[in-house]
């Protein structure tokens, strides 16, 4: 009985004691003592009430009093029996009750050999009045001896249930205290998982087997211009727009019938545009088969995608460098090869203006057409000659070089192409042509990359005016300006901006390198290009070039 | 009586550069010879002889500047045109200035290789 003071688990009864099941049963034990003890008293008020009305009219007297007394007290006593089944299984009860209801018995009986005393003037049980003093005072020992026990007994069980109630509440206590913690802790996990959802930089939703969202992301509210909180709830065609449902619908159903689905697409967001998405639905299978809805996780991958297709390009474009590195390398070789039999047409030809002479004096008509062909093939071994000049490798090596030399170089190489698109090129050089300090091959690179794109702007138009403008002028003492102008389409705003970046094109053929390179040879020379549009359409390029190099602190 | 008369040696491993260049100094009154090889050059030469050589710098095998070291070798002084299809400014510099009379870039006016001629007769 009682408890351990300071929690040693030192018995059975302490666990015994804080189980809610033993709570209830001392409850009810103590219920039930208290019970019979009600009727008890009850029952015995009852029966003293009706004797003595019984009495007091008359009714019943003497014997007849004490007999009716005995039976209510057999009566009270069989329905106590009854009740005494129930009793708890305390011992220390049962004693004391039992010994209360003999006591009660044994007074009626006395009561009863009196009156048949009383009657017959006949001792029944000897000196019954000796006998019935004895009994009585050995018999209210004994009831008082039994309410005692009765009563401590009620202590005891009321002692017990306190502790019991004690302990729960304190279980209690500490129960709701831990139920508080964890329901703490579940928020707080919440919103860790929500900050942590919220910050990856790629849409998570569930979305359960009605199709209605269940949890959305931030990213992903935030692509649909909503809050989570509009979204959740919500049907899926009802947030995305028909159309779009249209389109992922099926990776729905495939994910709700419990396959894994993943698939590129693109998809237009409220706030975002077109992007490229790249989707993954997971099934959240429940037991072995109930699919209970599905996770989506979407990557943005439109960006990556358009970093793919540029290193795609780019590497198109190296092949093509390549190739054209590989060609520039040919040139050599081929120059020597073609060179050989432009010499023998050159001496062949000669040959036959000799033997012409020699033979039928000067012909007015074949020996100049003789010459022509010495001339021609000595002007093929120029071009050839300075296209190879053009694609040789080497150091750059800076000198003062004329303008119109490296003017005069470029209009050869291109010949052929401004003749065939019926372009004129308008040389204006100055009285004193102008020199510069650079590397010819690299200026003429520049400058043929230059009129070579002056010609391809001007065929992209239909018009009259197909003219290109090539100036070199000297605005101020040390500096060079040379001009390129052209009668193209000119260029658009975006252009302008990017026309020297590398990799930037508009041609479809090409490698958006060119102008790349020439700003990158203009700025080793310290000079500058720019680009601006014309008024009357067109663009012009413009270079600066310090007149001296390097060397010169000209500001341009 | 030959031996007075100045021949052109071509030396060229180009068939229609040899045979252009034959009939060109012919039509010009000049005697020549004309050689494949660097090798059959010096196989058949005869260092008595007087003339020039009209020397092709690139040849297969041996080539113009080789050619060239060894007749200094054998102290053969010969004067010599180089001609080219692929001039090196460097190459003909140092040619030059090893007696070379001069140099010509394929293709060149024909005017040009008869002037160099004189002057190798010259010397």
């Amino acid at each position: 009985m009682g408890l351990p003071s300071n929690g040693k688990p030192h018995d059975s009864e302490a666990i015994e004691l804080t189980s809610p099941e033993n709570l209830n049963e001392v409850s009810d034990r103590i219920f039930r003592f208290v019970l019979i003890l009600i009727g008890l008293v009850v029952s015995l008020g009852v029966v003293s009430a009706i004797l003595n009305l019984s009495t007091r009219y008359g009714l019943i007297t003497g014997l007849a009093k004490d007999v009716v007394a005995l039976l209510c007290t057999c009566v009270l006593i069989i329905f106590l029996l009854f009740l005494y089944r129930r009793l708890p299984r305390d011992r220390t009860t049962r004693i004391c009750l039992s010994l209360f209801l003999s006591c009660a018995l044994l007074h009626r009986i006395l009561g009863l050999t009196d009156e048949f005393s009383a009657l017959n003037n006949v001792p029944i049980l000897g000196d019954s009045s000796r006998l019935h003093s004895a009994s009585r005072d050995l018999l209210s020992t004994a009831a008082i001896g039994a309410v005692c026990a009765t009563v401590y007994c009620l202590v005891l069980s009321l002692r017990r249930c306190f502790e019991c109630f004690r302990v729960n509440s304190d279980r209690m206590l500490k129960e709701i205290a831990d139920r508080k913690r964890a329901e703490e802790s579940a928020r707080r996990n919440r919103q860790e998982l929500r900050l942590i959802t919220d910050s990856v930089p790629a849409f998570i939703v569930y979305v359960d087997s009605a199709q209605r969202y269940r949890f959305a992301n931030k990213p992903y509210a935030d692509a649909l211009g909503l809050a989570p909180d509009q979204i959740v709830g919500r049907h899926v065609q009802e947030v995305i727009g028909r159309n779009e449902y249209r389109s992922v619908s099926h990776h729905i159903e495939a994910a709700l019938s419990g396959d894994l689905t993943e698939f590129d697409s693109s998809v237009s967001y409220r706030k975002l545009g077109p992007r490229l998405m790249h989707t993954l639905f997971v099934p959240d299978v429940y037991g072995d088969e109930e699919v209970r809805g599905f996770f989506v996780i979407a990557h943005d991958i439109t960006e990556r995608k358009r970093t793919e297709e540029q290193i795609q390009q780019h590497r198109r474009e190296l092949a093509h460098i390549s190739r054209v590195n590989t060609m520039g390398e040919m040139a050599s070789g081929l120059a020597h090869e073609l060179n050989q039999p432009l010499a023998a047409i050159s001496m062949y030809a000669d040959c036959g203006v000799v033997a012409l002479q020699s033979i039928a004096g000067d012909d007015a008509e074949l020996s100049p057409i003789l010459e022509k062909i010495q001339l021609q093939s000595v002007r093929a071994g120029e071009i050839i000659r300075r296209l190879k000049r053009f694609v040789s490798k080497g150091p750059p090596s800076c000198e003062t070089i004329q303008v119109s030399e490296v003017f005069d170089d470029v209009l050869t190489l291109l010949e052929s192409e401004l003749d065939t698109n019926g372009i004129s090129v308008d040389v204006q050089m100055p009285e004193v042509p102008p020199t510069v300090h650079a590397d010819s091959i690299q200026l003429e690179q520049v400058i043929l990359n230059l009129v070579h794109n002056a010609a391809e702007a001007i065929t992209e138009v239909q018009s009259d005016r197909r003219e290109i403008v090539l100036q070199a002028r000297t605005p101020q003492h040390g500096i060079v300006e040379i001009i390129v102008r052209d009668t193209g389409p000119g260029m658009s705003e975006e252009t302008l901006k990017h026309v020297f970046d590398a990799f930037y094109t508009t041609k479809s053929e090409g490698m958006g390198i060119g102008l790349a390179i020439c700003r990158t040879i203009i700025e080793s020379h310290c000079g500058k290009i720019s680009v601006t549009c014309n008024s009357d359409g067109g663009s012009t390029f413009r270079i600066v070039l310090p007149q001296n190099g390097r060397e010169s602190h000209v500001d341009l | 009586m030959w031996t007075s008369d100045p021949t052109v040696f071509i030396v060229d491993d180009d068939d229609a550069f040899r045979d252009a260049a034959g009939k060109l100094l012919r039509a010009y009154g000049f005697k020549s010879e004309a050689f494949a090889s660097a090798e059959d050059f010096l196989d058949q030469f005869d260092p008595s002889r007087v003339g020039c050589l009209l020397l092709d710098l690139q040849m297969p095998g041996m080539d113009g500047v080789e050619l060239q070291s060894e007749l200094r070798r054998r102290n053969i002084p010969i004067p010599i045109i180089f001609i080219t299809g692929n001039a090196q400014v460097p190459t003909a510099v140092s040619n030059m200035t090893a007696g070379a009379v001069d140099l010509l870039e394929k293709p060149f006016p024909p005017q040009e290789l008869i002037s160099a001629i004189e002057r190798a007769f010259g010397q």
